[in-house]
């Protein structure tokens, strides 16, 4: 029986597979059609101070392999994140991972003291989303900013803190050693890529936001590549996504350095998606004679 | 308990409507046992995203359900393509229903694709002894669909067109207020039976089709305190709630603000008062 155990620095998952965040809820949704032990952990929605009513539809705009979103954070904030959908997350058989963003560094820490207080085992400072004006984009594109809110939260809590990194961005590496000088305990990479999607018939882009966020298979060799430009450029632990929706991509991206992947437009093609994902995962550990998923971390020899 | 919501579903019949509308007939007897009038499904093609359509029909006997539409872009031209015998990999039934009982007078006021979510309530409603009465709008006869089959389940069915070549010369809206009266008469009397100690009931409204018409449908039987259900649409992509892409803004009532609700999980169908009309 292959093992799929994931040990980080301050926290262990049952297996590599995590659920990106804004792509999983809370899980409520989720747990209606599958079993959430499939999942090694979800990272929630991103939670901010105040909540946060999201972008005016259309929200999303079909690519060829993939999808551009412009939902603009849409949370309920933080306080009512901790009264009203932690407590459940905390029940599910996966771990929790917090996903915060924010406007200000002062947005992050004060989200973070919040979560610091409660039992979530894991925190991903999420610095990289595109559609915050003014906003998170400035951070990521910053590897100062990378590494002043790193230290910030690093400073208030003794949780697994995971920073998401933008791939919108000339060099990502940079990014990625400051998240590390910061005392991250892993990098997660990468978040969507800037695009547009126009209508010609109305001589409009289709998102309402104008631009938004593309995800899905399209841009897995952009983040296969900064995977293992990163995975080369840190010591600590990378957690993988970006176009991941089989088994074989998983084991693609832990190949490149990721000890974890995360698994997000996939859902949207079907709840049920994991659950595939995760058989057929194991099956090819077995038939490659792997004995555990960790193993593949790194396994990638460049020419 | 989990909940099985992916299937493949193998296409039986694929019929031209008139207009460039399609039917297309899968069997599925989960889907066909378990949807409820005003759901979706969510269509696998070749594109990347699935394509969420409006449940026409069910024969739960047969296991089969029927969904419509026109060739608008690249998605639905393939499946609108699809021969007998394709398997297609479907999510089903999604999005909530339709609001009604026994004994109400349903009246249903639509055009363009959002006939085929109405066709399915009023086959329901017809069986279950309701009243029933259609209000449908189109261009002209060329492109009016399913004529033969709400004339037969609805008990008054009017077509309307612009080109006045069917029953009503104008929209939809124009047959709808042709409709009221009956309705308002029927109203009366049930509430001099129910003085009486006779059963409940009474007249919903739904309405599926353009915003405009929508809106207009609304306005028209606001004043005379009618339940009004209306279907709405925005693009889409898990359809089961977790992305909250495609959002359609509700009012705030009660001191709650404006906010954000989702089409395929809130809705699609939205009680016409809580919809903040663009």
């Amino acid at each position: 029986m292959v093992d799929l155990t994931i040990k980080l620095q301050r926290m262990d998952l049952d297996n590599p597979l995590v659920a990106a965040s804004g792509t999983y809820g809370f899980g409520r949704e989720a747990e209606l059609y599958t079993d959430l032990s499939l999942w090694g952990a979800i990272s929630s929605k991103g939670i901010t101070a105040e909540p946060r009513s999201g972008n005016p539809p259309p929200r999303v705009a079909e690519t060829p392999a993939g999808m551009l979103n412009s939902v603009g954070l849409q949370n309920p904030g933080v306080e009512s994140f901790i009264r009203d959908e932690l407590p459940h997350m905390l029940s599910f058989p996966c771990k929790t991972v917090v996903n915060v963003a924010g406007s200000l560094v002062e947005d992050y820490e004060r989200v973070c003291r919040l979560v610091a207080q409660t039992e979530a085992p894991a925190i991903e400072l999420n610095l990289s989303c595109p559609n915050v004006h003014g906003g998170c984009m400035s951070f990521g594109a910053d590897p100062r900013a990378v590494e002043a809110v790193t230290r910030r939260v690093r400073a208030i809590t003794d949780k697994e803190i995971w920073v998401k990194l933008t791939p919108n961005i000339t060099d990502i590496t940079e990014a990625a050693r400051a998240a590390e000088a910061g005392g991250a305990d892993a990098i997660s990479l990468i978040n969507t890529l800037l695009g547009m999607a126009i209508d010609i018939n109305t001589r409009r882009p289709i998102l309402k936001n104008n631009t938004g966020g593309l995800s899905g298979p399209a841009v897995k060799p952009v983040a296969l590549r900064m995977v293992s430009e990163v995975y080369r450029a840190v010591q600590i632990p990378i957690i993988g996504m970006g176009g991941i929706v089989t088994a074989e991509d998983v084991v693609a991206f832990m190949l490149a350095g990721a000890s974890a992947v995360q698994i997000g437009t996939a859902n949207l093609l079907s709840p049920h998606r994991i659950e595939h994902i995760h058989a057929d995962l194991l099956a090819w550990l077995d038939r490659k004679g792997c004995r555990t998923a960790a193993e593949l971390t790194g396994g990638l020899k460049l020419w | 308990m989990a909940k099985q919501v992916e299937f493949t579903a193998e296409l039986l019949a694929n019929e031209a409507l008139g207009g460039g509308q399609r039917l297309l007939t899968f069997v599925c007897p989960q889907i066909a046992a378990a949807a409820r009038p005003g759901q979706f499904v969510a269509l696998a093609t070749e594109t990347f995203l699935r394509r969420p359509l409006g449940i026409c029909g069910v024969d739960r006997k047969r296991g089969h359900f029927r969904v419509g539409g026109r060739a608008k872009g690249a998605g639905m031209a393939a499946l609108l393509a699809l021969k007998p015998g394709a398997q297609v990999n479907v999510l089903g039934p999604l999005g909530n229903a339709f609001n009604w009982n026994k004994g109400d007078y349903i009246i249903a006021c639509g055009g363009g694709t959002g006939v085929f979510p109405l066709h399915f309530l009023l086959q329901e409603a017809a069986e279950a002894g309701c009243r029933t009465a259609v209000a449908l709008g189109f261009r002209d006869c060329e492109q009016a669909i399913l004529q033969a089959d709400f004339k037969q389940i609805a008990d008054t069915c009017l077509y309307a067109s612009e080109a006045g070549d069917l029953d009503v010369e104008g929209t939809a809206l124009t047959a709808l207020a042709e409709l009221l009266p009956a309705a308002e008469a029927w109203r009366q009397e049930r509430q001099a039976q129910q003085a009486g100690g006779a059963g409940s009931g009474q007249i919903r409204l739904v309405t599926c089709g353009p915003l405009p018409m929508m809106r207009g449908a609304y306005d028209l039987v606001c004043p005379l305190g009618i339940d009004c259900q209306v279907s709405l649409e925005e693009r889409m992509a898990c359809g089961v709630g977790l992305c909250l892409v495609c959002v359609c803004a509700m009012k705030g009532h009660k001191g709650e603000p404006d906010h954000y609700a989702r089409c395929c999980k809130e809705g699609p169908v939205f009680p016409a008062q809580d919809v903040l009309w663009p």
